[in-house]
C-alpha cells in the first residue's frame, strides 16, 4: 500500500514538471554574475629570486672594471587584471623600497614584451629605466588580462648595473636592497 | 600487506599531487625581490708601449755629430714611448664625502731595482705627464723630473677609484732621460747597461 502511494506521488510530480515544460512558451530566469576588480602581481620564481652583481677587475691594467651578474637568473613578472568598466588601464611600477644603491652605481631594469600562456590586453613595456627610490613605470596599458603563472609567462626582467661615477665608487661588502613592484590604477 | 601497500601508494599519490599543484596563493598588488652588489678593492698598474706591454727601452746618447773635444751630451737622450696605466677601487672607509683626502687613496711609486748596474755618474730621470684618458679620481702626477734610485718615489698621488684606460697613449706618458755627473767622467766605459724600473701601486 505504501509503495503504491509513493509511486503515485512520483508520477504526479513527473506530470506536473512535464506539463510545465510543454505548455510554457516563454520563461525568464534572472542570473546575476559578478566579477570583482582584480589586480594581482607576482615575481617568479617565487623563491631564490635574488639577483647578485659583483664588480671584477679587467685582466688589463687601466681598463674599466667589469660588472658581472653572478646569479645568472631570469626573473618574470606575472599579473592578473580585471578592470572596472569605467577604468581604462593599469600600470606596473618598480622602485627600490629598501636599501640604498652603492655610490657611483646605477641599476637599470629592462622589461621584455609579453610572452607566455596568458590572454587578454597585456601591458606594454617601457624603455629601460634607472631604478631609484621613486616608483617608475615598467609596464603600462594593462587591460583585462592574465599572463599565466610561473616562469616563461609574463614579462622577463633584465637587470644591469653601470658604474656611473668612478670617483665616488668605493669597495664594499655585499650591499642588498629590495625592488618593489606595484600594479596600480594610475 | 597488499592492502597496506595500496594505502601507502594512495597517500603518496595525493601528497605528490598536492606538491605539484602548490601555489603561494598570497599574491597581492605588490611583489618584491632583492638585488645585491659586491664591489671589491682593485689595484692594478701596468706600463704599455706601442706594441703592448713594455719590455726594454734603449737610452743611448747620440754621438753622430760629436766634435772632438766635446763631452757626450747625455741630456739629449729622451724616450717617451711608454705610458702608465692603472685601475683602482678604494675602500670607502674614512671617506670624507667628496672622494678627496680619503686615507685609503693610493700612490704609484717608481724605483730602480739594480741601480749598481748603471755606469758610475750616470742617472736615469723620469717625468710623468698628465692623464687625459679614463674616468674617476685619477690622482695627480708629481710634476717635474725625478732621478730614479733604489728608493721608491711617488710619481702619482691621491688615486681614488678610477681607471686610465689600457694601452699606448692611455694614462700618464712617461718620459725618460739620462744625466751625467761630469765628475765621474773618468769612470765612463763603453758598454751596454741594463736596469729594471719597477712601478708599484699601493694597496
Amino acid at each position: 500500500m505504501n509503495t503504491i502511494k509513493i509511486k503515485f506521488a512520483f508520477l504526479s510530480i513527473g506530470i506536473l514538471l512535464f506539463s510545465n515544460h510543454v505548455f510554457s512558451q516563454n520563461d525568464e530566469v534572472s542570473a546575476r554574475f559578478s566579477l570583482p576588480r582584480i589586480a594581482l602581481i607576482d615575481i617568479e620564481p617565487a623563491v631564490d629570486n635574488s639577483i647578485y652583481f659583483t664588480i671584477v677587475p679587467s685582466n688589463k691594467s687601466g681598463a674599466s672594471p667589469q660588472v658581472k651578474e653572478t646569479s645568472n637568473k631570469k626573473l618574470w613578472i606575472n599579473y592578473s587584471s580585471a578592470l572596472a568598466s569605467t577604468q581604462n588601464s593599469r600600470s606596473i611600477f618598480a622602485e627600490i623600497s629598501e636599501g640604498v644603491l652603492p655610490e657611483g652605481i646605477s641599476l637599470f631594469l629592462e622589461t621584455s614584451s609579453f610572452i607566455g600562456s596568458g590572454k587578454g590586453n597585456m601591458g606594454q613595456p617601457t624603455d629601460k629605466i634607472s631604478l631609484t627610490n621613486q616608483p617608475k613605470a615598467i609596464i603600462t596599458d594593462v587591460g583585462n588580462c592574465y599572463t599565466g603563472d610561473g616562469i616563461n609567462n609574463g614579462h622577463s626582467l633584465t637587470f644591469s648595473i653601470d658604474i656611473s661615477d668612478y670617483s665616488i665608487l668605493y669597495s664594499s661588502e655585499e650591499s642588498t636592497f629590495t625592488i618593489l613592484y606595484t600594479i596600480s590604477d594610475y | 600487506m597488499k592492502n597496506l601497500s595500496f594505502i601507502f601508494a594512495t597517500v603518496l599519490f595525493f601528497a605528490g599531487a598536492t606538491v605539484s599543484n602548490a601555489k603561494d596563493n598570497n599574491d597581492t598588488s605588490e611583489a618584491q625581490h632583492t638585488v645585491a652588489i659586491t664591489i671589491p678593492t682593485i689595484a692594478l698598474v701596468d706600463v704599455e708601449g706601442a706594441s703592448g706591454e713594455a719590455t726594454t727601452i734603449n737610452l743611448s746618447p747620440d754621438v753622430s755629430s760629436l766634435e772632438a773635444g766635446e763631452k757626450i751630451d747625455f741630456t739629449s737622450v729622451s724616450d717617451n714611448s711608454l705610458w702608465l696605466n692603472y685601475t683602482s677601487i678604494i675602500s670607502g672607509s674614512n671617506n670624507n664625502g667628496n672622494g678627496n683626502n680619503n686615507s685609503n687613496e693610493r700612490v704609484i711609486t717608481v724605483e730602480l731595482n739594480d741601480a749598481s748596474n748603471l755606469p758610475s755618474g750616470v742617472e736615469i730621470n723620469l717625468s710623468t705627464g698628465a692623464v687625459s684618458t679614463g674616468n674617476g679620481n685619477k690622482g695627480e702626477e708629481v710634476t717635474g723630473t725625478i732621478t730614479l734610485s733604489e728608493t721608491a718615489q711617488n710619481i702619482v698621488t691621491g688615486i681614488g677609484s678610477c681607471y686610465t684606460e689600457s694601452g699606448y697613449q692611455k694614462g700618464h706618458q712617461l718620459t725618460y732621460g739620462l744625466s751625467m755627473d761630469d765628475a765621474s767622467y773618468e769612470d765612463l766605459t763603453a758598454d751596454s747597461y741594463e736596469v729594471t724600473i719597477t712601478y708599484t701601486i699601493s694597496e
